[in-house]
């Protein structure tokens, strides 16, 4: 038995009433339910693949998710290559051509999903449970024995370079890629979207060896969950994976922030509204502390709803439909993110709104009942991620991927309510400066740019 | 067939017997039928003041969804309020009598919940999963939305001007943002019900009052017009107390009239152009009117969709993304924002596509034709047919093993609102299979005709003076 069954267990009683009184009386919380989940078993092969069983839930289907430990870290001066790659690896693999391939997974009741990442590259197929073994078979096939066809890499491009002119027609993406580029440089992470030119660079050759030297059962992490007959599952995996070689170890790169602080202002005239995005390295996972700082980002803005940024700039002032702030983590390293969309006339105020809620979250211990509600929060949506098989596997891979070992999970819940309103503000102080921080405005900048330079917090900092 | 799935039917089973409406037709045999079929447990009621009530009990993980929806939807708005539908929706989530407002956010996400609401042709809803045991203060909520919303001034203006940066982000600062579910609608239909802007102008938004959110209220917002949904782990035997408590006393009104929202039958093509300067590359949607719900014609219409349109193993994926390499994906559907089973209808099959400028669209559609034309004139082989099933199948499952559970209560919502019978769903399958190869071929020869469509093309660009509309 696996203490990830130990943490939901933990988890219902962890929630704390948290209400306020009215003139009608709101009718209290219950007792929490406890709940006790299922093991999971874990399996190395003799290549290094490794195996991950979660046998789950009352409806008979599978999810299978292989992940791959490369990925765009692998692009070289191709960026890009690592999604050139995922698209073909769908064209066929066997014996079987792409619509083959296609109607065989329609079959077992799913569908292909492949994709790359920075140093993940995940492929997944989410079946009906009497068709889990066969499912593994076709995963195998596909990373294994890729046709790879030749004539399909030219339509594979042009179908990039579409996706990457609509993403560019996007103020959202136009920002993201400026944001990734000031803060994270020429690392893989600061190349948000490649150009035609890195696409058009790319050759078959490329492909080919991409698949050839970057796949293998050493990256290769296989999680099955659901219902499913184990003992066919694991004879199927065994037959599909067990002579994979080893090849290589696991990509890995943490990534590095440059430290300079930018302000970037990039003109869409006639823009209804302006994309904000703000942004820092901080501590990652890995890190002591990251759970307050967590926790700060959710008081801040993490937090649907509840957060501080929402209630202000959303319910106060009706100066966006949506803001948020958010942590990606790069094991040792997180990058901190603010998003909103703005009312064009309302940029600066909003931005000026920003700023005074980050300065308060720096200087200001929060109120507990703040606090528990927000940690509430996050421990409710622990359970509820938790609670499919697609969550369950997410939340599995994404502890593998950082390193965190299983401990993370198991504790998760506990160390959520274990966060204090003082902790809290001393991660916010430390690493959420703003003098570290580079931003990105994409809007109307005949009408905001004046707002924005004069606004106190951006004092001194490179605004090009 | 699997273990596993013989257990879910057996206690769905358990659970049936003793329930106000069980699926009609449902022997306790068909545990024995080899190709099992989704079974939910389904229990129907209505309270003295008219409000539906729907349970469906599943305590396999320690969470609970609450779902009210109100058959109120942006198809029916007053004339010179479009988008006012929507706009009520964010009022729902502001203050009530007893609720300052924040505080219902702050007792369900507060309390490890996740919460939302939307606003879709035929109705509005309201919902959350929760942690079990704070399931009788997210009653209280949807109760205080339900009988004593405050509905003050400041609280309109705020919304109002929130609802108008929604516009702005989801369509007027992006590009394609209203490419095809707002677009298209508005040149397929010509009922003004079914063909204005769902979203609104912004200064019909602005022009909302305090008098016309009051009357919108008090017509449509009452227990004979809504449903509750609650599904999940409860208690099952004081779950009818719970609900009597917060809901039994809520004042008896009528169940509001509704305007003909009927589409004349389509007798010729129509075609339509929309220009944005903002888009790098042209896109294409195609509707065809689709039959009225719970026709043999509309059930033959879920597997044509299959067949045709979903998944990469589908027949128009295969000729215009694989063979003709127009786009990478293609989507659509029979209700763009939802599933075939959520919309009342009228309602368009939709498939749509970004595509290279040299592409031309005469020829995509001519592509589009061939396929179909096969499907008219060959019946469909069995193995397809039997791939098309799975697939639905598929998806069927994944709406009762949901984390949330949204999808599923959406159905049982809707077929309580839409047909007073939510335990249709355990019978959707059992229709489904009666579908035959030939009643393929018939719809789509009746149905997936030229006179029956609607060609939607968004152009890069502004439009050139005497160019074609």
């Amino acid at each position: 038995m696996s203490r990830l069954a130990v943490l939901i267990a933990t988890l219902a009683a962890a929630l704390l009433p948290a209400l306020a009184a009215a003139r009608l009386p709101v009718p209290p919380v219950g007792t929490p339910r406890p709940l006790t989940l299922t093991s999971k078993r874990e399996l190395l092969l003799g290549n290094g693949m490794r195996v991950t069983f979660v046998p789950f839930g009352t409806v008979p289907k599978t999810t299978l998710l292989l992940t791959l430990a490369t990925g765009n870290v692998a692009d070289g001066e191709h960026t890009g290559l690592a999604d050139v790659v995922a698209q073909m690896l769908k064209l066929g693999a066997g014996e079987r051509d792409t619509g083959a391939v296609a109607r065989l997974a329609a079959e077992m009741g799913g569908g292909l999903d492949i994709s790359a990442g920075a140093e993940q590259t995940t492929v997944a197929l989410d079946v009906l449970a009497e068709h889990a073994a066969d499912a593994v078979m076709l995963l195998a096939d596909v990373v294994r024995r890729p046709r790879l066809p030749a004539p399909d890499l030219a339509a594979v491009k042009t179908g990039m370079k579409r996706n990457l002119a609509i993403a560019r027609s996007q103020p959202q993406s136009v920002a993201g890629e400026a944001l990734a580029q000031l803060l994270w440089g020429d690392s893989v992470y600061g190349r948000a979207l490649p150009s035609d030119a890195q696409i058009d660079s790319i050759g078959y050759r490329d492909v080919r060896d991409f698949v050839g030297h970057e796949l293998g059962a050493a990256r290769a992490h296989l999680y099955v969950a659901g219902q499913f007959d184990a003992a066919q599952v694991e004879r199927a995996l065994r037959a599909g994976f067990g002579d994979w070689a080893a090849g290589p170890a696991p990509r890995r790169e943490i990534p590095h922030a440059a430290s300079h602080r930018v302000v970037q202002l990039i003109d869409r005239p006639g823009a209804k509204q302006s994309t904000i995005l703000l942004g820092s390295a901080v501590p990652g996972p890995t890190s002591d502390g990251f759970m307050d700082l967590s926790l700060a980002n959710a008081l801040f803005g993490g937090t649907p709803l509840l957060s501080r940024l929402d209630q202000n700039l959303r319910e106060e002032k009706g100066y966006t439909y949506g803001v948020g702030s958010h942590l990606t983590p790069y094991r040792s390293v997180a990058g901190f993110g603010l998003s909103a969309d703005v009312n064009t006339d309302d940029t600066a105020a909003a931005l000026g709104e920003v700023f005074r809620e980050l300065a308060v979250l720096r200087s200001t211990e929060a109120p507990a009942e703040e606090l528990k509600r927000v940690q509430n929060y996050r421990a409710g949506n622990f359970v509820i991620g938790a609670s499919s098989r697609q969550g369950l596997v997410a939340q599995l891979a994404f502890v593998e991927q950082q390193e965190l070992g299983d401990d993370w999970l198991t504790h998760y819940v506990e160390h959520v309510q274990a966060v204090t309103p003082a902790g809290v503000r001393r991660a916010a102080a430390a690493a959420l400066d703003p003098q570290q921080m580079v931003m990105v405005v994409v809007g109307d900048l005949a009408k905001i740019k004046p707002g924005i330079l004069a606004l106190q917090a951006l004092q001194g900092a490179d605004i090009r | 067939m699997p273990k596993a799935l013989l257990i879910v039917l057996a206690l769905a089973t358990a659970l049936l017997a003793g329930c106000a409406s069980g699926p009609a037709g449902a022997p306790a045999s068909e545990l024995t039928v080899p190709d099992a079929q989704m079974r939910v447990p389904v229990e129907y009621y209505r309270l003295r003041n008219g409000l539906r009530v729907v349970l469906s009990h599943d305590a396999s993980v320690p969470t609970v969804t609450v779902g009210v929806y109100y058959h109120i939807g942006f198809r029916i708005e007053p004339r010179d309020r479009t988008g006012f539908a929507h706009l009520f929706e964010h009022l729902m989530f502001q203050e009530t009598v007893n609720l300052p407002k924040g505080e219902a956010e702050r007792i369900v996400a507060g309390n490890g919940g996740v919460a939302n609401g939307s606003t879709r042709f035929d109705y509005t809803n309201f919902f959350q999963a929760v942690p079990s045991h704070v399931l009788q203060p997210v009653l209280f909520v949807e109760a205080e939305r339900m009988r004593g919303l405050a509905l003050t001034q400041s609280s309109l203006q705020n919304q109002k001007d929130v609802v108008k940066n929604e516009v702005r982000v989801n369509v007027l600062n992006r590009p394609y943002g209203g490419f095809p579910w707002l677009d298209l609608p508005q040149v397929a239909n010509l009922n003004w019900y079914n063909a204005h802007n769902f979203y609104g102008e912004l200064q019909d938004i602005d022009a909302a009052t305090l008098a016309d959110v009051r009357g919108f209220y008090d017509t449509y917002y009452v227990p004979s017009n809504a449903v509750l949904v609650i599904a999940g782990d409860f208690d099952p035997a004081s779950i009818r107390d719970s609900v009597e408590a917060e809901f039994g006393a809520l004042p008896s009104r009528p169940e509001p009239a509704r305007p003909d929202v009927s589409e004349p039958p389509q007798t010729s093509p129509r075609e339509a152009r929309h220009y944005d300067p903002l888009v790098p590359r042209p896109a294409l949607a195609i509707g065809y009117q689709l039959p009225p719900r719970n026709t043999p014609e509309w059930y033959a219409f879920a597997l044509l969709d299959e067949l045709l349109l979903e998944g990469e193993d589908s027949r128009l994926y295969r000729r215009l993304v694989n063979e003709r390499k127009y786009s990478d994906t293609l989507e659509g559907g029979m209700n763009m924002l939802g599933s075939m089973f959520d919309y009342e209808g009228p309602g368009q099959w939709v498939l749509y596509l970004i595509h290279d400028a040299h592409s031309e669209p005469a020829a995509i559609v001519a592509d589009v034709d061939a396929v179909i034309a096969d499907l008219q004139r060959d019946l469909v082989p069995a193995a397809e047919l039997h791939r098309a099933r799975t697939k639905i199948r598929s998806g069927l499952y994944d709406l009762a093993g949901s984390p949330t559970r949204f999808g599923l209560v959406s159905i049982l919502a809707s077929f309580a609102l839409f047909d007073d019978d939510p335990a249709r769903i355990n019978r959707v399958e059992t229709e489904l299979g009666k579908v035959t190869p030939e009643l393929i071929r018939a719809t789509a020869r009746r149905y997936l005709v030229p006179h029956n469509r609607t060609t939607l093309r968004l152009v890069p660009g502004t439009p050139i003076a005497g160019a074609q509309p």
